[in-house]
């Protein structure tokens, strides 16, 4: 491995003394989660009623018996019959929110039915969003009138004040972070990597810098080792510019939920930067060998573009999965064990014998690379075809 | 003289893609890029390679420089095999190509100390070697700038300085002025006598005749990858011009392999 620290060095000034480069993939992707998310997280929150609103309501013969359970819930003005009309537009002018009609003697009817089933007509806007809320909350609460009505028996009656859901803020945030995290850190790790690893091997052959790099003494190991070790710690720092974003914005995005990674001990960051790592090294190891074959970074994208989308799919398997596999052969399948290896953390189901596993098969097929990237470097074929 | 060089029975056929077929225009599937290519070379002398486009030059000189390997044959550089020793041979050779680049984002200063490292140097034989290589190719005053802001002129003066950072027993340039004003054509071709009197082997393959008259001892001719001629410049010259000779020894070539020239 003869002159790989030079070759390492040079990498790494490369980079960090593109200022072009340090925006464009350290700052920018961190940068635009963090606002994008946030953004996102705000928008959900209007939408689904963050802010405080009382739904106003025209309401004509309200019974007496349910204007309490209606002040409640609207602001209510009751009209005569003679306003229908003029309430019915405002509802279309987004004036209020609903007009809902009572039939007269509604309450006598429903109290001693007669056969005749008496219907209550809600008038509503669906094109405005506060109108088609305050149509539901009008239907939930005559439907839990009508339920009261038939009551035979309650399911986690509110009013028992019983606490019937059992998992505590520990597992809630477990659960979230376990389905995103895989997905989140593999496609950040990914296009960190992607961002430079075409660039430094593609770019320079298609540029004719590592022909002259290949006529120096250093070996052809030195060179794949120098370029991996560099571009893996610039990937890093990619795909952690894009993790701070996320986790600064997860708040946010959870609409305000006490959503905190404190939960989690140094031992479980340990195991994570572990397997953050060595699936950096092999991810890199894995565009560097396409980067190799390509003859451009045009064309080295193009190539690690279905690597991209085997990642995705790969880190989407744990949305739909509970908790990591127990067994430890998954951990043997190069990226699908990064992945269960990090939902394994993130959901407190890991086997420390699994991780160690996942990770020396990460190490073991990193060496691999290495040593195909090497032999790729050797051959003329590869290095000056046209 | 000391035998430095010695290439000895090279053979290298390139396989043609249909796309390369229909440039060459031809049915063959392999190129035969060199065919039993042997000289040799000695220390305190400057070689020229002469011959046409496609006759093999660079694929020699590809060759000695270890980045590609011969089919047969091997050569021989201070002792070292090219095939078997690459990386000792990369150690007494200094090569220059056109295809060889230097990266924009990088200043000559830091180039220099970068491939200065790759050869092993320490600092201080880096300094001194730096000093004296700047300053006779005046990097000095542009030793700052990126290369990507060079001028042509600069950027071969950077290359040639790049390329023998660790003083190599031979120097090898593939048409060392193609692209350069006069000057620097100057500058370049006086460092190659220079070196020449230093006792180092200069290889110099171009197709510049007048270069070839001004700087080489010696003289071969490569046709379709086979030394035809080889000697001196008077030996090879044989009393006329060496443009006229070339010519005529192309022309004989053509002729024997039935092609109309």
């Amino acid at each position: 491995m003869k002159g790989w620290f030079p070759v390492f060095k040079k990498e790494l000034l490369r980079f960090f003394k593109d200022k072009r480069m340090i925006i464009g993939t350290l700052i920018l992707p961190g940068l635009l989660i963090y606002l994008v998310y946030s953004f996102m997280g705000d928008g959900m929150r209007g939408l689904i009623g963050g802010e405080e609103r009382t739904p106003t309501a025209y309401v004509q013969d309200l019974p007496e018996q349910l204007a309490e359970g209606f002040s409640a819930v609207f602001d209510v003005t009751e009209i005569g019959a003679d306003g229908a009309e003029s309430a019915k537009e405002a509802v279309k002018n987004a004036q209020t929110d609903i007009f809902v009609v009572f039939p007269e003697g509604f309450w006598s009817s429903i109290m001693n039915p007669t056969g005749d089933v008496p219907n209550v007509e809600i008038y509503f806007n669906a094109a405005e969003s506060n109108s088609s809320s305050a149509y539901s909350a009008a239907v939930a609460l005559l439907d839990a009138l009508e339920s009261s009505l038939s009551n035979r028996f309650d399911v986690n009656n509110p009013a028992s004040g019983g606490i019937y859901d059992l998992s505590d803020e520990r597992d809630v945030t477990s659960m979230i972070f376990s389905m995103l995290m895989p997905m989140l850190m593999m496609i950040f790790i990914f296009t960190g990597a992607m961002s430079v690893a075409p660039e430094s091997i593609a770019g320079e052959k298609e540029r004719g810098t590592f022909a002259t790099l290949l006529v120096t003494p250093v070996s052809r190991a030195g060179v794949a080792v120098g370029k991996i070790f560099a571009l893996s710690i610039i990937s890093v720092l990619c795909g952690l510019s894009s993790f701070i974003g996320i986790m600064l914005s997860l708040p946010k995005m959870m609409g305000g939920a006490d959503v905190s990674a404190n939960i989690y001990s140094v031992g479980d960051y340990f195991a994570l930067f572990g397997i953050v790592v060595s699936s950096v090294l092999l991810i890199v190891a894995m565009i560097s060998v396409i980067s190799a074959f390509a003859k451009s970074v045009k064309e080295a994208s193009a190539y690690v573009t279905p690597l991209m989308i085997v990642v995705v799919l790969l880190s989407v398997t744990c949305m739909f999965t509970d908790g990591a596999p127990a067994s430890v052969w998954p951990y043997l399948i190069p990226l699908y064990n990064s992945v269960q290896a990090i939902n394994a953390v993130f959901s407190f189901t890991a086997v420390a014998l699994n991780l160690a596993v996942g990770m020396i098969a990460n190490l073991v097929y990193t060496a691999l690379l290495v040593w195909l990237l090497t032999a790729m470097f050797r051959s003329e074929k590869i290095m000056f075809r046209r | 003289m000391q035998e430095i060089l010695d290439v000895r029975g090279l053979k290298k056929t390139f396989s043609l893609s249909a796309k390369q077929r229909r440039i060459e225009r031809t049915d063959s599937r392999v190129k035969v890029a060199l065919d039993g290519l042997s000289f040799k070379a000695y220390a305190g002398e400057v070689y020229g390679l002469l011959g046409p486009n496609g006759a093999g030059k660079t694929t020699c000189l590809r060759i000695l420089s270890t980045l590609i390997k011969p089919d047969e044959g091997d050569a021989f550089v201070a002792g070292a095999s090219a095939v078997k020793e690459e990386a000792k041979v990369r150690e007494k050779i200094g090569f220059l190509t056109s295809e060889l680049k230097l990266e924009d984002f990088f200043t000559p200063n830091y180039l220099f100390d970068f491939f200065s490292e790759l050869h092993g140097m320490d600092e201080h034989a880096r300094a001194a070697r730096k000093a004296e290589l700047f300053g006779k190719f005046g990097i000095d005053r542009f030793a700052e700038v990126k290369v990507a802001d060079l001028s042509t002129g600069m950027k071969q003066k950077v290359s040639i300085a790049i390329a023998i950072v660790h003083d190599p027993d031979v120097i090898v340039f593939d048409e060392p002025t193609n692209g350069l004003d006069v000057i620097t054509a100057k500058t370049v071709t006086d460092f190659l006598l220079e070196q020449k009197s230093l006792g180092k082997c200069v290889i110099v393959s171009t197709h510049i005749f007048s270069l070839v008259e001004k700087i080489c001892d010696r003289v071969g001719v490569i046709i379709d990858g086979k030394l035809v001629s080889e000697g001196t410049l008077d030996e090879v010259r044989g009393g006329r011009s060496l443009e006229d000779k070339f010519f005529e020894i192309y022309s004989e070539s053509r002729r024997a392999k039935g092609e109309e020239i």
